[in-house]
């Protein structure tokens, strides 16, 4: 954790003088997270199959950019890199909230059973509602084989509606039967297996090219991206930031346990249930323009904990910045580094996430 | 009157588990609420600061209709110091700080970095200020508790059963910040206790809780052998040791 754990206190306001400079010295990493999230970024734009100079970024990010490299840079790169900072901060606000609101380490739009709702959605319209017969040049299989769909926005729609049928059986069990955080968890586990069974049940009766649809769907990647998509995302979770950094004394009450909540004035279960239905839209939303990207949302706020501690006045912030950088990071590996060009993203989230999700098990903290 | 309740009902689930309960309690006094496990003692607790709605009764402090009050309110009134709290992550400094919350708008201002900083200091707490929570002993856990309550600047502290996981130095030390704080700043407290012997020795009344009803209140002669025996169904001695009075089960 940054900051040291002991302060010698001497005389009086210096203890105060004490926690100002230990908040201002946790606040100054968010700013070196910006620089590395735009460092990332601008090598992000530069490198690939068509490669660019560094003069030739900026001089296109500057609006003085020509020709090809304009083209590379804002109808491919630029989309994608800015949708995976966008999806990572929605995902790592959704998983932060989840995590406090439920007060369990465990606690993700994934584990809930979000992802894989909006999973089912995405194959229910698919091959159930035959989304399928104008060509798209949205989906493209990994072996370059077209996939047909009527229209792409109507996958999308029917994967928020799945993402947000979960989301409402667990907001109505928690709220009707008054299950237990704990509880919650396994609903959601209990939920996922559901939409899962159903998934595999609606490819069974599947045709080949829609089982290639919607396993390339449930990857989860973010090159499929268009402005208006991000512009959306963007929206909703700026959106849902603002209303958690609002109720940011609240969620570290309610980190703190329900009754001590309830004792410093915090309305518990007002807060609980819009602050989960805030969560799951923006995870819906996420999710249904970018299939399943698992685990991220479990993984960033753990990582932002371990840097600046539980306070969500700072766990807030820097869960996104880490949620952005993280998914940049993956998909620019998948991209780059290993080589195909087209590895989805969520592929890397899960090896990442995994791991991580054992360590938690393992280490004992999940109550 | 600081504190008058009457007539205060309530129920779970269709079962009462509070009925009729009538209390007075001055400033400067520290009521000890004492009954079996399930008597109502923390619903009791609960409804006073309306952490549980009571449906009948009236509980007022000074003359504030605390059933009309906002929980904001309410908590700028009463802190309280649960029986069961979450394993916190959060720094002592940050702990205490949410005490402040019903007083906060948009940030901490300087008044509360500042009253944060005297309460510790208060508790003794100042040395670990920037520890997280969760790396506190026991004791040291609910003296951050008591603090946070504290820092709300309450008229009226409640405790559920403070010193029910600590030993006898840190029940003692607990209580003595209790009862410190109860003086110096001119509040009262409800607290509910399974030591009787701790109650004598900290509280300036009493309320014995049977079955959800007051079986009997009042000062220290009010908690005889009969009541203890009816209340919790065990034989008592009374004595004294030193100027401290104390029970001893005879059977």
């Amino acid at each position: 954790m940054i900051a040291a754990e002991h302060t010698p206190i001497r005389s009086p306001g210096a203890l105060v003088d004490a926690y100002k400079g230990m908040l201002r010295k946790r606040a100054l990493w968010f700013f070196l997270l910006l620089v590395l999230l735009c460092v990332l970024a601008v090598y992000a734009i530069s490198a690939g199959t068509y490669d660019l100079s560094l003069g030739e970024v900026l001089r296109a990010l500057w609006g003085q950019g020509e020709g090809a490299a304009d083209i590379v840079i804002w109808n491919i790169r630029m989309p994608r890199i800015v949708a995976a900072v966008v999806a990572g901060w929605g995902l790592a606000i959704s998983g932060v909230a989840v995590q406090c609101l439920l007060r369990n380490p465990l606690g993700s739009p994934f584990t809930l059973g979000i992802s894989h709702g909006a999973a089912f959605g995405a194959a229910l319209a698919i091959v159930v509602f035959g989304a399928g017969a104008t060509q798209s040049s949205v989906l493209r299989t990994t072996a370059s084989v077209l996939v047909f769909l009527e229209n792409a926005f109507s996958v999308t729609f029917f994967a928020f509606l799945g993402a947000m049928a979960a989301t409402m059986v667990i907001l109505a069990l928690s709220k009707m039967k008054r299950l237990s955080p704990g509880s919650i968890i396994l609903a959601g586990v209990a939920l996922s297996s559901l939409f899962v069974s159903g998934t595999i049940l609606i490819q069974y009766f599947a045709t080949e090219v829609e089982i290639a649809t919607i396993v390339f769907w449930t990857f989860g990647d973010v090159s499929r991206s268009s402005w208006q998509e991000i512009g959306l995302m963007t929206a909703a979770s700026a959106a849902v930031t603002l209303y958690f950094v609002l109720n940011r004394w609240n969620l570290n009450a309610l980190s703190s346990g329900e009754d001590v909540a309830r004792g410093i004035g915090v309305e518990v279960d007002r807060i609980r249930f819009w602050g989960m239905f805030m969560a799951a839209l923006v995870a819906a939303l996420v999710t249904a323009f970018h299939g399943v990207i698992a685990f991220l949302g479990l993984l960033a706020p753990h990582i932002a904990r371990r840097m600046v501690g539980a306070d969500h006045r700072l766990l807030i912030p820097y869960s996104c910045m880490v949620g952005g950088l993280l998914l940049l990071l993956a998909d620019t590996v998948g991209r780059i580094v290993i080589g195909s060009g087209t590895l989805p993203v969520g592929v890397l989230t899960s090896f990442m996430g995994a791991p991580l999700f054992l360590y938690l098990l393992i280490r004992g903290k999940g109550r | 009157m600081m504190l008058s309740i009457s007539g205060v009902r309530f129920s779970y689930n269709g079962h009462p588990v509070l009925r009729d309960i009538q209390l007075e309690l001055d400033k400067g006094q520290i009521l000890a609420v004492l009954g079996v496990n399930g008597a109502g003692k923390s619903t009791f607790l609960q409804c006073l600061n309306r952490i549980l709605r009571v449906k009948k009764g009236q509980i007022r402090l000074y003359s504030d209709d605390v059933l009309r009050m906002k929980p904001e309110e309410i908590a700028a009134h009463m802190g309280y110091v649960p029986q069961r709290y979450g394993e916190e992550e959060l720094s002592v400094f940050d702990a205490v700080l949410l005490g402040r919350k019903p007083y906060m708008k948009w940030r901490a201002e300087q008044r509360d970095l500042e009253t944060v900083e005297t309460t510790l200091g208060q508790m003794g707490l100042t040395h670990m200020a920037m520890r997280p929570v969760n790396t506190l002993s026991g004791g040291e856990m609910q003296k951050v508790i008591l603090a946070r309550a504290l820092a709300q600047e309450p008229d009226l502290l409640l405790l559920d059963e403070p010193t029910s996981n600590l030993d006898l130095k840190n029940q003692l030390e607990v209580m003595d910040l209790v009862r410190k704080a109860v003086q110096d700043r001119e509040l009262s407290a409800v607290i509910c206790l399974h030591d009787i012997n701790l109650a004598f020795r900290y509280a300036d009344r009493f309320l014995m809780l049977k079955d959800g009803r007051v079986y009997t209140q009042g000062t220290r002669d009010a908690v005889t052998p009969e009541a203890i025996h009816q209340v919790y169904g065990v034989q008592v001695i009374l004595g004294e040791v030193q100027g401290y009075p104390i029970v001893v089960a005879h059977n």
